[in-house]
């Protein structure tokens, strides 16, 4: 099953119901939405019914994400609180309730941003334990509805991290989103990062990387699927029969790991790792890959090319 | 601290012999000349001999240092001559040897732990990656061999100093000292060595300077070949290695210590191809033999890599492979000498701006 992630594909972003048409048409699957507000901005059950409907009728799976639920920065989760009429707990079940009904029943979700986890003010192990206790707390309701989350593998958390939260709540109520391209901003490299996530692992995020030195360390240069630095037929591998989703990024980001600063927000990030980045660096430098990062409208065509031949 | 240079490197020091070699380096306004080994100023440790190259040194008011071999037991079988020396018995010819080395009041002795292998390019060129017997026996053997060795050094007054050489890093080489105990071994620092192990030189510098005795001064081109680095020597002041930042350590720690210049051997004096020497710098199995180095280090080492090949194209430096060519036609004697003289200019200079303890030669 290969489906596509809604944000950033261009053209889609502004009717829920044409992007499903649009995603039929390109041969995908399945379409994944950040949230199930953008299908129903009231998470109307009718609305929410009706448009798996229309996706049933294309033949078509819906996925959905629930944003950011890192709860200690209360700017994060402002939509979510409000859902639950000034209660959070009360608008994540109400959350939960809405991607049912579209089918999604494992739907994923991030914690926050590379900001959180530099905050001076609010430590990020703090973070991640606010989280933790919120995952805990809603675990019984998960099972009880026959769902999961799946935590992606974001540009501020390392898969150690994310095992850690697995653990502390549970395997059968916290899986994996796995989005390679995103586990090297944290210098990590992407293999040894797919072995230790990969018993969690319930989907995969699709895309590329090149990496470029920089004065201060690398940076992550999102590339045409195939032309870059992951090592994708390795990488799908163990993970036959996972869900695939095609997710076109946009962010840029510099690992400034020249920066001692940088390398106090990784402890324990093991050398062998950032070997990856470095060894990365150096072969599109040798190979005269200077190319700035290619935009989503750029890279569609390679991925879906990319899919075609290697997945469908 | 005194500026001397490699008694075996130095160009024609077989050709002259240690004596005439002496002379050599003082018209080259060294202060020092540090031979690798007793056996290589004495094959049959010829006491008149050897008190003969001291009497010189002493004319010459210049540092006189020396070494032994080899002290990793999967490693001497390749020098035979530290087992023959003792008549079969070779901890009878180390003690042999430390007995002639104290007897002409050298007592700062070199050893080294493997010999790098120029006929591998890559990891198999050094013992570290030896797939018969691990780098961990190596040291246990080579600790146990040092123990044996260590109330010999006890008595006549010697210190056995442990190179920081190609295969072995410098966390090694400070636990083995720390193991043995530093009244009878330190180390004898390679400034260049340590780059091979991606060990920044500094932060090596820092780990090395409780027990550092000895010196091989020396500098290096390290710059990418696609995902592996390149290690060329260059002459002081034209590498990677920060000697502005280095030497204060050193002389911190050992103001009276001896700087040896350890310069890129003349092909004349030992004609060879130009052997390649390569850092899997970014493998994960390279970089996992090699189980102390923190991403802090290691981030600093590509730093820099990166800043150096910055300078290279600042500078118009020859690159790697315009240099072994040109190296291989043309560093001769002259080549040689013009090598020592600027590492010596570089190392003289940043003594002088820091004002750090080095002895100024008269001309």
């Amino acid at each position: 099953m290969t489906g596509l992630v809604r944000g950033n594909v261009p053209g889609f972003g502004h009717d829920p119901r044409a992007d499903l048409a649009a995603t039929a048409a390109l041969g995908l699957s399945g379409l994944m939405f950040g949230s199930p507000f953008e299908v129903s901005p009231g998470l109307d059950h009718g609305e929410l019914a009706e448009f798996r409907a229309l996706a049933d009728g294309l033949g078509l799976e819906l996925g959905s994400g629930l944003g950011s639920l890192n709860v200690a920065r209360p700017e994060r989760v402002a939509r979510l609180v409000a859902a639950g009429g000034g209660d959070l707990r009360t608008g994540l079940l109400r959350l939960l309730d809405a991607v049912a009904l579209l089918g999604a029943q494992t739907p994923y979700f991030y914690v926050g941003t590379i900001e959180d986890r530099l905050s001076a003010s609010l430590a990020w192990a703090d973070q991640l334990a606010h989280v933790a206790a919120v995952l805990r707390d809603l675990a019984p309701a998960l099972r009880d509805r026959g769902m999961s989350l799946l935590l992606k593998t974001h540009e501020e958390i390392t898969s150690a991290e994310i095992v850690a939260l697995i653990e502390a709540v549970g395997p059968d109520v916290l899986g994996v989103a796995f989005d390679p391209v995103n586990v090297v901003v944290r210098g990590e490299a992407p293999l040894p990062a797919a072995r230790r996530l990969a018993p969690h692992v319930r989907q995969v995020h699709l895309d590329d990387c090149d990496i470029r030195w920089t004065d201060r360390g690398a940076r992550r240069v999102l590339c045409a699927m195939g032309a870059g630095a992951l090592d994708w037929p390795a990488l799908l591998a163990p993970f036959s029969g996972v869900a695939c989703w095609i997710d076109l990024h946009r962010g840029e980001f510099d690992m400034p790991f020249f920066e001692p600063s940088w390398l106090a927000h990784a402890p324990g990030l093991a050398v062998a790792e950032l070997g990856f980045l470095a060894g990365a660096a150096a072969r599109a430098e040798a190979a005269g890959r200077h190319a700035v990062q290619a935009s989503p409208a750029e890279r569609l065509q390679p991925m879906l090319d990319w899919t075609r031949e290697r997945l469908r | 601290m005194r500026l001397g240079v490699d008694g075996r490197k130095i160009p024609e020091a077989a050709k002259r012999g240690p004596v005439a070699s002496l002379d050599h380096g003082r018209q080259l306004g060294l202060d020092g000349l540090f031979f690798r080994t007793v056996l290589e100023m004495s094959p049959t440790l010829d006491g008149g001999y050897l008190r003969a190259i001291r009497q010189r040194a002493d004319e010459l008011d210049m540092y006189l240092e020396t070494g032994l071999g080899k002290v990793n037991p999967y490693a001497t079988p390749e020098a035979p001559e530290l087992r023959q020396i003792g008549d079969g018995d070779i901890v009878l010819g180390f003690r042999r040897m430390m007995e002639a080395c104290a007897a002409i009041d050298c007592r700062e002795l070199w050893v080294g732990t493997a010999n790098y292998k120029v006929a591998y390019v890559g990891r198999y060129a050094y013992d570290r990656f030896r797939t018969d017997v691990s780098w961990d026996e190596q040291l246990r053997a080579t600790a146990s061999f040092l123990r044996k060795l260590a109330p010999i050094a006890r008595d006549l007054g010697i210190h056995i100093n442990i190179e920081t050489h190609e295969e072995i890093t410098s966390f090694e080489v400070v636990r083995l000292v720390e193991s043995i105990g530093p009244d009878v071994t330190g180390i004898v620092f390679d400034t260049a060595n340590v780059l091979q192990r991606a060990e920044h030189p500094v932060w090596a510098a820092k780990r090395v300077a409780p027990y550092v005795r000895q010196t091989h001064v020396k500098d290096a081109l390290v710059a990418y070949d696609g995902d592996i680095l390149d290690f060329q020597m260059r002459p002081c002041g034209k590498g990677v290695v920060d000697f502005g930042a280095i030497l204060p350590i050193l002389a911190a720690a050992r103001p009276d210590l001896n700087l040896t210049i350890e310069n890129y051997e003349s092909f004349s004096d030992r004609p060879r191809r130009f052997a390649r020497l390569v850092m899997e710098i970014s493998d994960p199995d390279w970089l996992a033999a090699h189980p102390d180095l923190t991403a802090e280090e290691y981030a600093a080492y590509l730093e820099m890599v990166q800043l150096y090949s910055q300078r290279m194209q600042a500078e118009g430096m020859m690159d790697r492979p315009s240099w072994a060519a040109w190296a291989e036609q043309n560093f001769h004697y002259d080549a040689a000498v013009a090598y020592i003289e600027q590492s010596a200019a570089h190392i003289r200079e940043v003594c002088a701006a820091q004002r750090l303890p080095l002895r100024v030669v008269a001309a």
